[in-house]
Formats: C-alpha cells, sequence, structure tokens
C-alpha cells in the first residue's frame, strides 16, 4: 500500500505527464496561401461523390425540415440505413462506387424505447444488413444520464470527437434538442454551429441535420443556416392530407447545390404497411386546396406551378378568400 | 514547519495553482480534468467530483465552459473518473 507522500508524488508526475503531452500544439503557424488559377485548373482534384444520389454529397452538408410530426425521423433513419448498408432509401442510391459507409446516428429527442423500435421497422423493410453492425452507430440522449453535450457550445463540442471519428456521415437529429443555446432567430449564435458542421466537412464527413419547420413551411429560425448548406429538403403535408394516414407527406428540395431538373423535382411518398409507396405530386385547384398550400407557406408563385393555374388567378382565389 | 496534507488536499491545491497559470480557457478545463482525473482515488468519488467541482465554480472556471456550463463541468469531471479523454484526438 503507498503511502501519502507517494500519492502525492505520483499525482504530480502523472498530471504534470499529462498536461504536457496535451500542451496546445494546433496553433496555426503557416501563412493562407494563394495559387495561380491556370495551376490551380490543372490540379487534379478527386470528383465530388454522393453518398446516397442526388442529394447527400460526399463531404456535404445537408437539412431536412419538417413541422412536428412531419415524419422527419423517418427520413432520417432511412437515410442512415441505407448509406450504413450501401443501397439505397425512396428513389435515392447509393452508387456501387461509393458502397456502405460509416454513419452516426445522434438523436437527441426520441425515448430510447421509441429509437429502437422505429429502427426496428426501418431493419426489418430493409432486406439488407451493414457489412458490420458499427456501420451504424446510434448516440441517444436518451441513453446517457446527463444527456448529450450541447453542440451550440464550442466547449462542448469536443466530447463528440470520439464518437464521430470514424463516422463518413453524422446526422444531428435534431437542432433544438443537440443544439441548446441555439437563439434560433439570431444569426451570430448560429455561428458555433457552423464552424462545427464546416469543421466535419474539412475532415471528410457528410452532415445531416434535422430542424424543425417554422409555421409559414420554411425551416424554423435564422435562414443564415442555409449558407452553407448543399441541400435543404422540406417535408410538407400534402393538402388533403388526413391524420389516419400515418406517414404519408411531400419530398422538396429547396436547395439543390449539384442537381437539377427531374432529380430535383418534388414527389410524394407514403409509407403503405412495410413498403415506402411514391407518387408524383398531384393537387386539385379548388379553394379549400389553395388555402391549404398557403397556410403550408407556399408563395403564388409556387401554388401556381403546383395546380397549373396562372398566378393571378390563384392570388384572386386567394384574395377572395383571405 | 508545514502541516501535513493530504492527498485529496494536494491535487486541489495542485490543480489550483495550474489553472491559474493556464492561459487559456481550454487550458484550464485540461488542468482540472488532469487533477480530478488523477485524483480519483484519493477519496470517494462523490467527494472527489464534488470537490473539483467547488473548486472550477470557485474560480470562476465554470461560465467560461459556455451555455450548457454546469452539465460540460459534469461531463469533464464524469470522464475523468472513469478515465476517458473527453477532448478528442489532437492534432499532431
Amino acid at each position: 500500500m503507498r503511502t501519502v507522500s507517494e500519492d502525492i508524488s505520483e499525482f504530480d508526475r502523472r498530471v504534470a505527464s499529462e498536461l504536457s503531452i496535451s500542451k496546445p500544439s494546433e496553433q496555426r503557424t503557416a501563412q493562407v496561401q494563394s495559387i495561380d488559377y491556370d495551376k490551380f485548373l490543372n490540379t487534379q482534384l478527386p470528383p465530388r461523390q454522393t453518398l446516397l444520389a442526388p442529394w447527400l454529397p460526399m463531404q456535404g452538408l445537408a437539412m431536412i425540415h419538417a413541422p412536428r410530426g412531419g415524419s422527419k425521423t423517418h427520413v432520417a433513419h432511412g437515410t442512415a440505413w441505407a448509406v450504413a448498408t450501401g443501397t439505397g432509401f425512396l428513389r435515392w442510391k447509393v452508387a456501387d462506387d461509393v458502397g456502405a459507409r460509416r454513419v452516426l446516428l445522434i438523436d437527441g429527442e426520441m425515448p430510447g424505447v421509441l429509437l429502437q423500435e422505429r429502427l426496428a421497422r426501418v431493419v426489418g423493410r430493409s432486406g439488407f444488413t451493414p457489412p458490420e453492425p458499427l456501420f451504424l452507430r446510434i448516440a441517444a440522449s436518451d441513453l446517457v444520464r446527463d444527456g448529450l453535450p450541447d453542440l451550440a457550445d464550442p466547449a462542448s463540442q469536443q466530447f463528440y470527437a470520439d464518437v464521430i471519428a470514424d463516422a463518413d456521415l453524422v446526422i444531428v437529429d435534431n437542432l433544438s434538442t443537440l443544439c441548446r443555446g441555439l437563439k434560433e432567430n439570431e444569426a451570430d449564435s448560429w455561428t458555433p454551429v457552423q464552424n462545427w458542421l464546416l469543421a466535419q466537412r474539412r475532415a471528410g464527413k457528410s452532415v445531416l441535420v434535422i430542424h424543425h419547420g417554422g409555421k409559414s413551411g420554411a425551416q424554423r429560425g435564422t435562414s443564415r443556416k442555409e449558407d452553407v448548406l448543399d441541400t435543404v429538403i422540406a417535408l410538407r403535408k400534402p393538402p388533403d392530407y388526413q391524420a389516419d394516414q400515418g406517414a404519408r407527406f411531400e419530398i422538396h428540395f429547396e436547395k439543390a447545390r449539384g442537381f437539377y431538373g427531374p432529380e430535383a423535382e418534388p414527389f410524394e411518398v407514403r409509407l403503405a404497411g412495410d413498403a415506402w409507396q411514391e407518387s408524383e405530386i398531384k393537387s386539385g385547384d379548388d379553394i379549400d386546396t389553395l388555402t391549404a398550400l398557403r397556410k403550408q407557406g407556399l408563395s403564388v408563385r409556387d401554388i401556381a406551378d403546383r395546380t397549373g393555374l396562372s398566378k393571378s388567378s390563384v392570388a384572386r382565389k386567394l384574395g377572395a378568400d383571405e | 514547519m508545514n502541516a501535513p496534507v493530504d492527498a485529496l488536499t494536494h491535487a486541489l491545491t495542485t490543480t489550483r495553482r495550474l489553472i491559474v497559470s493556464a492561459s487559456s480557457p481550454q487550458d484550464r478545463m485540461r488542468a482540472l480534468y488532469a487533477g480530478a482525473k488523477h485524483a480519483r482515488d484519493f477519496a470517494a468519488r462523490d467527494v472527489v467530483t464534488e470537490q473539483f467541482a467547488d473548486l472550477a465554480r470557485s474560480m470562476g472556471l465554470v461560465p467560461g465552459f459556455g451555455r450548457a456550463a454546469d452539465e460540460t463541468l459534469s461531463h469533464v469531471l464524469s470522464w475523468a473518473y472513469r478515465d476517458k479523454d473527453p477532448f478528442g484526438k489532437r492534432a499532431a
């Protein structure tokens, strides 16, 4: 048994050793450099690939937003499983030359039992499994006694370093619960989160952020969030949606960097039993439909595009009703 | 002649000195973590954790931990007790 003085000596030695090992060594020493344009154009850069084509780029940042009960988690889990198994989800595919990639799902909201139930359904529906179980790992707030650290706090972000280290895709579900210090309407408070997202991208990772939609149908809070994102997806309830239809929603690409045309067209999906069904978005042009679309935050132009009516007709009908 | 001290008191005194001499909030947190980690066998867990939490508060460290300050402090001390590194891999 050691004496107190031996304990003290050993303490001093270990603490000194630990702190000398971890002296700051990451302060920037290199100057910012530039490169001539012709050299830059002739530089061989790796082609940009997608983890889930067309919308989730490798080393990319994406957001999915929807109102409460808007099936955000369905899409988050489906995306996680598709990337971890190297397969696909809905009409989106993982390219053969990309294959299965490691995914970390950070859940800040869902009770553990419900999360387990939801994931079990995704696994059951799939028929595929990842190459190894560690291709999909879960960090859930409900499974940690003290909850998960605040991602909006720079001092707390480092607690995620170990768990994120091996992941190719990090899914943050969702901003409100994992970025508790974020004041959603203040652009400045977004900066620490944005810096963290950009750091993940520099480290070669993709991040998918799940966020609540506001009453207007847009994502909640400052639009500055969208600046650094490659893709923003809005999930909206169809105007004729009934509560007993469960997971039925429309997928709209509000920001689509690097893809366009048919790939960026909106579509509707519905979970029927254990299978997802896709369809084109159809819409009537009666006043109830127009009003429902307006309440979802669609502009007159969006409603006109969707219904086939002219903008003036939409405005006139809505004007008479509003 | 100096009065004899127990190991935990020595650890707290040394950690306080290290925190004072640290030049950044990050280094102050590392000093707190290192002290708590290597003092974890000097008393029962709740005693060590409470003493180091009090040290952090008395030195004004906690507000520097950001908005989730109490939670961050709790994490640092919890990870120190479990000998786990909360700071992640550092650049070489």
